[in-house]
């Protein structure tokens, strides 16, 4: 990075099933004016936007951030509009970054966000691909499989998924902001029906409207902000080829390449002894065993046993979600921005009842596609 | 060798060009078994949604498992397509209607776990 | 931003497009797009391993398919994995945000593609679909009907007439019939389109353009690379892009006030006071009056003999929605770098290309291009 940039405010809407109560711009300007207070700023301070989400089909309005340019504050500002799929909330966060680390930029409002109760999602999230029978149901429809290979190969318990939930909603219980906020037990998991076998209700993350929104700055400007920012000591998006013979689907390339990529900048050879927390874009109880191999926190097929000894559930040794993390939060364009702002929240202290005590250095991370899509972050309380 | 044919090798970036038969029939390298209806389909819940790497093709294709019953789709299943009757077809995806099982041993663990 | 800052000397050194069709009938979007990329690769001597970022642009809705996107990752050599990123925009604007990545020095070249088969969907009811849901897209209006309203506030300010946009139509058509890339190739003088039916007054439907489709691609690169793919790289001297309120009632239609800020903040990172020595305009203007508000908004004088406006024939002979403002860009850089063959502008040293995005020229990027670096 050319020179150092940093988070100075972060803010986002009480996630929720449905907001019959506001409009796709009331929605997102709940989340810009928490930002915005946040960091202590109005939007004649801010020189640019960077807006991301998911399909537009999702809310039935093509290029939203066109309509929405007013309520964004955008009014005679450069505007952008990011689309990675389910990592699009974490890429739009990079690119907002890649802009003040250019130099051209001092302040940028960084947003996503989805209204996905407008629109039907299971649908949206069912395209018929040509050349293909129409049978992937969803996205739980698309990654079971992927779960199922995973638990063959590495011999997983079958109270894995289960146990992952678990935590994620006890987790989700401690933050105000989560859409599902009653814990859960591993009976209620069991008992919940299969949707795309393996992959069970209890083990899937909810459909949620939601928005999400910080503002990335310069060093000089986040030195003069009330908060103590966030620096961001690192950010890479990559995506990688659906149809590569012998593609490995369950810990793809692109996501060991872009960990590697944001360690090694950030000068993190240890993972797991060095990171304090990690948000991770876990949307099915699987995949947080599978992206704890993937990430480098654990060997190939110890994804699982980490979870099974409870190493990574809030207080032990490498806290994940604290936040509740997708599992409890699905707004999907916005979930990406959540991980990666809810990192930021860590270092910055200010996590609330959710807080990890002591956090200084917090990955963010997101996925999206086929698994073709990362993108991710490390933070640190840190300069 | 890719089934469905691409324009080009994402692995190399070369073209393809030459179209190669191949035979329907394959292994299931994984699967799920689908509970939830999506509007504007007719499948009948539950149904086996499996990826299946055909005999001799370099990537796997999604199909319909059918005359199995879902408790017993497993991975390494050798199946066979079910096609629509001759004067029926189109020269489309929906020409196959689902592929079966056609009751031979599973194909070993190594045959397909790196074919997901 | 400091505009007297010296910034990093990068160019487009490269870009290739299909011919602009009405429709594609035998290849998807995919398979028009791999040509593309390869020929861009192909002109300037490198492999795809050369190129260090890709970034995409198109829309799901004119795809007509959620992610949409995500198959282009395929035919854009994505393996190994590559930094990437994918826009919901035209490609004017990513190349734009590669441009941003290169002063922030985080790569040297990258590749910007942009696909998208209107043919297959019913463009008008999509792009109904992109207006304020309230107010604006439950009238029914769509385009032609943004774009009239537009006119009609430009004839009312102006006292424009139905003539003056007969002979701007004119005149892209002439060049239009002299670019092989372009959709509509024949010419037709002032009278004939004059007597083409309204499609949604004042606006006949000579003055809009057809449906069409293709795939494009340019290769950006930094001073140090851009010598070594390209014999006449094509210096990017000063950009700037903006976005105004989409309610068409609180906007003046009649002028484009964000093009007028982009252009004045770009002619003065170009070191320019204002649109000085421009030899080469390409403007997505979709209709005449849109290109007049913009020559407007630009300071452009529309009747004098530089700058030549729209050599390649513009939008008018050629609209693939979301690569329109990139295949402006490409043609700034066939002018400067002596690709555009039966369309050129002869001793071209600095172009305009500008972009657009929404209904009314909502959001506008104005490049300013030419073939001396900007910075020494």
């Amino acid at each position: 990075m050319k020179r150092p940039v940093a988070v100075v405010g972060v803010g986002q809407t009480h996630h929720t099933s449905r907001r019959s109560d506001v409009s796709i711009p009331g929605l997102v300007r709940e989340a810009v004016d928490r930002a915005l207070l946040d960091a202590g700023l109005e939007h004649k301070d801010i020189d640019a936007v960077v807006v991301g989400k998911a399909p537009d089909m999702l809310e039935g309005i093509a290029q939203p951030e066109q309509f929405l340019a007013g309520a964004l504050g955008a009014h005679m500002k450069p505007l952008l509009r990011v689309h990675t799929a389910g990592s699009v909330g974490a890429s739009t966060a990079l690119t907002a970054v890649t802009h003040v680390a250019s130099g051209l930029y001092e302040r940028v409002l960084t947003v996503a966000f989805e209204k996905q109760s407008e629109g039907n999602a299971m649908w949206a999230l069912s395209p018929n691909m040509p050349f293909t029978p129409p049978l992937v149901a969803g996205a739980g429809g698309f990654f079971a499989p992927y779960c199922r290979a995973y638990i063959t190969k590495t011999k997983c318990p079958p109270h894995i998924g289960p146990v992952t939930a678990v935590n994620a909603r006890a987790n989700g219980a401690r933050n105000q902001y989560a859409h599902l906020q009653e814990p859960l037990t591993v009976e209620d998991v069991m008992n919940s029906p299969m949707l795309w076998d393996p992959i069970r209700f209890g083990e899937t993350c909810p459909s949620s409207d939601g928005a999400v929104a910080m503002v990335i700055a310069s060093e000089d400007k986040a030195k003069h902000g009330p908060r103590k920012p966030a620096w961001v000591k690192s950010g890479y998006s990559y995506a990688e080829a659906m149809w590569v013979p012998g593609r490995d689907q369950v810990s793809p390339a692109a996501g060991r390449i872009c960990a590697k990529a944001v360690y090694d900048k950030a000068g993190i050879t240890d993972p797991w002894n060095q990171i304090d927390t990690a948000e991770i874009y876990v949307p099915f109880a699987w995949f947080e065993a599978m992206w704890l191999e993937n990430l480098g926190f654990c060997d190939v097929g110890e994804g699982w046993k980490i979870i099974d000894r409870g190493e990574q559930a809030f207080g032990a040794h490498l806290p994940i979600n604290p936040s509740g993390g997708v599992l409890c939060t699905n707004p999907i364009g916005a979930s990406g921005m959540l991980r990666l702002g809810e990192a930021a929240l860590q270092v910055m202290g200010r996590a609330g009842a959710h807080q990890v005590e002591g956090a200084k250095t917090a990955l963010g991370h997101a996925y999206g596609g086929g698994a073709q899509y990362f993108a991710m972050w490390i933070v640190s309380s840190e300069r | 060798m890719f089934v469905p044919p691409i324009v080009c090798s994402p692995e190399s970036f070369a073209p393809c060009d030459t179209f190669v038969d191949v035979e329907a029939r394959g292994i299931v390298t994984t699967f799920c078994i689908v509970n939830i209806p999506v509007i504007g389909r007719n499948l009948e819940i539950p149904y086996v949604a499996a990826s299946v790497a055909l005999d001799g093709a370099d990537i796997s294709i999604f199909a319909l498992i059918q005359e199995c019953p879902p408790a017993e789709a497993r991975m390494g299943m050798r199946v066979e397509a079910v096609w629509k009757a001759d004067g029926e077809r189109q020269g489309d995806h929906e020409d196959i209607q689902y592929f079966r099982p056609t009751g031979e041993p599973d194909a070993p663990q190594a045959a397909y776990i790196n074919r997901l | 931003m400091t505009s007297a800052a010296r910034l990093r000397n990068v160019a487009i050194v490269g870009f290739a497009q299909l011919p602009i069709v009405a429709r594609d009938e035998h290849r998807m979007a995919t398979e028009m797009l791999y040509p593309a990329v390869r020929q861009a690769l192909a002109d300037c001597g490198v492999e795809r391993n050369a190129i260090d970022y890709q970034i995409a642009g198109s829309t799901d809705y004119m795809d007509g398919r959620p992610f949409g996107f995500v198959a282009a990752l395929d035919v854009m050599g994505s393996w190994p994995a590559r930094q990437d990123l994918h826009l919901e925009m035209d490609a004017a604007f990513c190349a734009y945000y590669a441009w941003v990545r290169m002063q922030a020095g985080e790569c040297d070249t990258a590749l910007v593609a942009a696909h998208g088969k209107l043919s297959e969907g019913e463009p008008n009811r999509v792009l109904n679909l992109q207006l304020d849901p309230y107010y604006h897209a439950a009238i029914g209006l769509d385009p032609a009907s943004t774009a009239a309203l537009q006119a009609s506030a430009y004839m009312a300010r102006t006292g424009a007439t139905d003539r003056d946009f007969a002979e701007v139509a004119a005149r892209n058509r002439a060049a239009g019939a002299r670019n092989a890339d372009a959709q509509v190739r024949t010419a037709a003088t002032a009278d004939e389109l004059q007597r083409s039916p309204w499609l949604v007054e004042p606006l006949r439907s000579a003055y809009v353009p057809p449906v069409g489709e293709t795939a494009t691609c340019l290769i950006l690169a930094a001073e140090g690379k851009a010598e070594q793919l390209c014999d006449r790289p094509v210096w990017i001297q000063g950009v700037d892009h903006r976005t105004e309120m989409q309610t068409l009632g609180a906007r003046d239609l009649s002028r484009s006030a964000s093009t007028q800020l982009a252009a004045q903040r770009a002619f003065t990172m170009a070191g320019l006071a204002g649109a000085d020595g421009i030899d080469v305009a390409e403007l997505s203007a979709a209709t005449p009056a849109e290109e007049l508000i913009l020559c407007e908004a630009l300071g452009l004088d529309a009747q004098a003999a530089r700058p030549v406006i729209n050599p390649s024939g513009g939008p008018l002979c050629g609209h693939p929605i979301m690569m329109t403002g990139g295949i402006r860009l490409g043609e700034a850089f066939r002018q400067l770098a002596g690709r555009a063959s039966g369309h050129t502008v002869a001793g071209a040293k600095r172009a305009v290309a500008h972009g657009t995005q929404g209904h009314c020229l909502q959001q506008n990027i104005v490049w300013v291009v030419g073939s001396e670096r900007r910075w020494a």
